[in-house]
């Protein structure tokens, strides 16, 4: 038993850490919101490409680094820390995955892994959940299906977070199973992925909204003192990191298992990524609130970041099941309900 | 990275399984505390001694099997799982004795140890006074310098099982000048000592868990400082770590009442699915609870030490059981009103959020601690 992360995983961690903090602060966030597919926000997929990171658990043949989900979700985190306006859990953490799991029908592994693809996916069911990345990318994962985008209707639709570049995108042809199982078992099986990254994201939104929200409570003075030595001020943010950091070891446990899940039940998986993405939603969600009181009316603004971090939380908490739907799922396999 | 189990860990864990199995006191024993059920408590942990599981974790000089931390936890979740009594001892043997460990003078853990693990000696703590709760630090019981020795004289209260133990460990101010965190010296002190009132009470359940303990110039010896004299308050913290953080209340405990809550939510019939989703929020608090300790005990064996985070640690755990209780509660309807287990389960549970530094010292530690904020 060893609950802590290899060398290896934290080097990774650490040097796209690195990467996201030098490239994309909240001015390049702001840019993002202003103009969401522009050339700008999109020069930084390159990079991310160069340094493999779509490509980290991509199998070496495809041109991956053949890395753990561990890794890959603790680099999803690092990209929650900075509200990562880029659909990189659609594709390094859903596409990538399932198609190198399914032996690539699409042929198209390569080119996603170098970048030059963009695979984005709907955190619900198609025609209903908003797809982010749309005008951009060139493969839509919709119900456990993979679709060309001359293969769907694509409608832009304005998101919460305007970042996201967000469409509703409803199949026009038949499309390319992404698995052998039957259409359900593939969908639950990019539901699953799409669970397990959007968790791993919001660890990262949630530890970025405490720190933020840490760092301006210290700085901003009421009564002649900081605000954040009020005592109901420290009691919102204890308990927000708490529930961040509670779901955070859920996450990784989830992300391990499922590089083993040959080895382990599969009910006993997905109950796994159902803990972790409940309690990432919750968390986050509670992370999200906190944030917003403390900082008071000074959050309450488009003038200021905050709100992105905020908008992101509110659209990946229900993305790929809401914590209430996991409990569901969680339940049926318990035996509590059917 | 690697969650499972290595074999020597699950052969303890069988080991663990088949002895409880064999050994736990069916039916259950009445509450260790009362009287009666103490008695029969002392019974069960000089079983437990005898076969060496008493104290798994501490060296086998002094009773244990030198078990990992590791092992402690899957001890722990053996226990519970088994329905095993309550652990009387627990005050000892989880609170006094890491400081013992880490502060006793080689003579007193010879005097001190192997005596707790056999439940020869019983240890109740005497910290809180009745003017100093969540105010540790404004502890006005003092110890006066005599020959050779201290006397000590003030008041402790809420002092768990006082009255059927036999020795304490508690904070008194040995320098009259001092003030606050400063000048206070923890003393080991035998209640049978001449100068020494214990008068028990009622808990919420009723039952005669507290005490409270007088002491009116009771002689203790210079050997029964721990830690040396004017240090109380650091070693005393010491102790705390361990209350707040997974020693006292490992992921077992929790793990356990939930599997008794998903048996009785199974058996019910039309289930409410509100009451569903509570149940299952239940079961996702206590592995939640489960994983983080893995991650911490993984940080504890690697030479850390227990840091702030044991204050989210206590608000957790706390928090969780008063939620886990009030569910099955829920569960039985109009019927939670029998004096029953779970209604005497929930009565316990509520003392959680309040014992070992309430939760709201506890969210001030860990915004002050864990996030950097301001003291007020």
């Amino acid at each position: 038993m060893h609950f802590a992360f290899d060398d290896d995983q934290i080097a990774v961690r650490d040097a796209v850490a690195g990467l996201l903090e030098k490239r994309a602060g909240p001015a390049f966030l702001q840019q993002a919101w202003s103009e969401p597919a522009g050339p700008a926000v999109w020069a930084l997929w390159d990079e991310l490409a160069g340094m493999g990171v779509q490509g980290l658990v991509a199998p070496e043949s495809a041109g991956g680094s053949a890395m753990d989900s561990v890794t890959l979700a603790l680099v999803l985190a690092e990209a929650g820390r900075v509200a990562l306006p880029l659909p990189l859990l659609e594709t390094a953490a859903v596409g990538v995955p399932l198609l190198a799991a399914a032996g690539d029908p699409a042929g198209i592994l390569a080119a996603l892994v170098d970048g030059s693809a963009v695979l984005t996916a709907a955190g619900g069911p198609a025609g209903w959940a908003p797809v982010p990345g749309a005008s951009r990318a060139d493969w839509f994962l919709l119900d456990g299906t993979l679709y060309a985008r001359d293969e769907v209707e694509i409608e832009p639709v304005a998101s919460v977070d305007r970042t996201r570049d967000a469409a509703m995108v409803t199949p026009r042809a038949r499309g390319i199973p992404i698995g052998d199982e039957s259409d359900a078992t593939n969908a639950t099986n990019a539901t699953d992925a799409g669970a397990l990254a959007s968790a791993a994201v919001l660890v990262g939104l949630g530890r970025a909204l405490v720190q933020m929200t840490v760092d301006y409570v210290k700085d901003r003075k009421q009564f002649g003192v900081p605000v954040g030595s009020f005592q109901a001020v420290k009691h919102h943010l204890a308990d927000a990191t708490m529930h961040v950091e509670f779901a955070a070891p859920a996450v990784w446990a989830a992300a391990w298992e499922t590089d083993r899940a040959g080895e382990l039940d599969d009910g006993h998986v997905r109950r796994s990524v159902s803990l972790a993405k409940a309690l990432a939603s919750d968390g986050a969600e509670r992370a999200a609130r906190a944030a917003l009181q403390c900082h008071g009316a000074m959050g309450y603004t488009d003038d200021y970041p905050l709100h992105m971090w905020l908008k992101r939380v509110w659209c990946l908490a229900p993305s790929y099941g809401s914590a209430r739907w996991h409990r569901l799922r969680v339940g049926r396999e318990l035996g509590l309900h059917r | 990275m690697d969650l499972t189990w290595p074999a020597e860990d699950e052969a303890f864990r069988r080991e663990a399984r088949q002895w409880l199995e064999a050994n736990v006191p069916r039916p259950a024993l009445p509450s260790g505390d009362t009287r009666e059920g103490f008695a029969l408590h002392l019974e069960w942990e000089r079983l437990l001694f005898e076969h060496r599981w008493s104290v798994v974790s501490w060296p086998e000089e002094f009773g244990g099997r030198g078990a990992s931390l590791w092992q402690w936890l899957i001890f722990e979740e053996e226990y519970y799982r088994a329905g095993a009594p309550q652990r009387v001892t627990q005050n000892g043997i989880f609170l006094l004795a890491p400081t013992v460990f880490e502060f006793g003078t080689p003579e007193q853990q010879q005097r001190i140890l192997p005596r707790m693990a056999a439940a020869e000696d019983l240890w109740c703590q005497g910290w809180s006074e009745p003017g100093a709760g969540s105010d540790l630090a404004g502890i006005t019981s003092r110890a006066e310098r005599m020959d050779g020795g201290w006397r000590l004289t003030g008041q402790k209260i809420w002092t768990t099982r006082g009255a059927f133990c036999t020795h304490l460990f508690g904070l008194f101010r040995s320098d009259p000048e001092s003030s606050r965190h400063k000048g206070l010296t923890y003393f080991l002190v035998p209640l049978d000592s001449p100068g020494v009132t214990v008068r028990g009470f009622g808990r919420l359940d009723g039952d005669e868990g507290f005490a409270e303990v007088f002491l009116d110039g009771v002689e203790v010896g210079e050997e029964d400082v721990l830690g040396g004299v004017g240090k109380g308050w650091s070693v005393a913290m010491a102790t705390t770590g361990s209350e707040r953080g997974l020693t006292l209340r490992s992921p077992g405990r929790f793990s356990a009442v939930v599997d008794r809550l998903l048996d009785k939510a199974r058996a019910a019939a039309d289930l409410d699915p509100v009451l569903v989703d509570r149940v299952v929020q239940g079961w996702m608090d206590a592995e939640a609870y489960r994983l983080f300790t893995l991650q911490a005990v993984t940080a504890l064996a690697g030479g850390g030490r227990p840091g702030a985070e044991s204050s989210l640690n206590k608000i957790w755990w706390s928090e969780m059981d008063v939620r886990l209780h009030e569910t099955a509660l829920a569960l039985e309807g109009a019927g939670a009103e029998v004096d029953g287990p779970w209604m005497r389960g929930y009565e316990f549970s509520l003392s959680g959020p309040i014992y070992a530094g309430t939760n709201e010292i506890q969210r001030n530690i860990a915004a002050e601690r864990f996030l950097g904020l301001p003291r007020s």
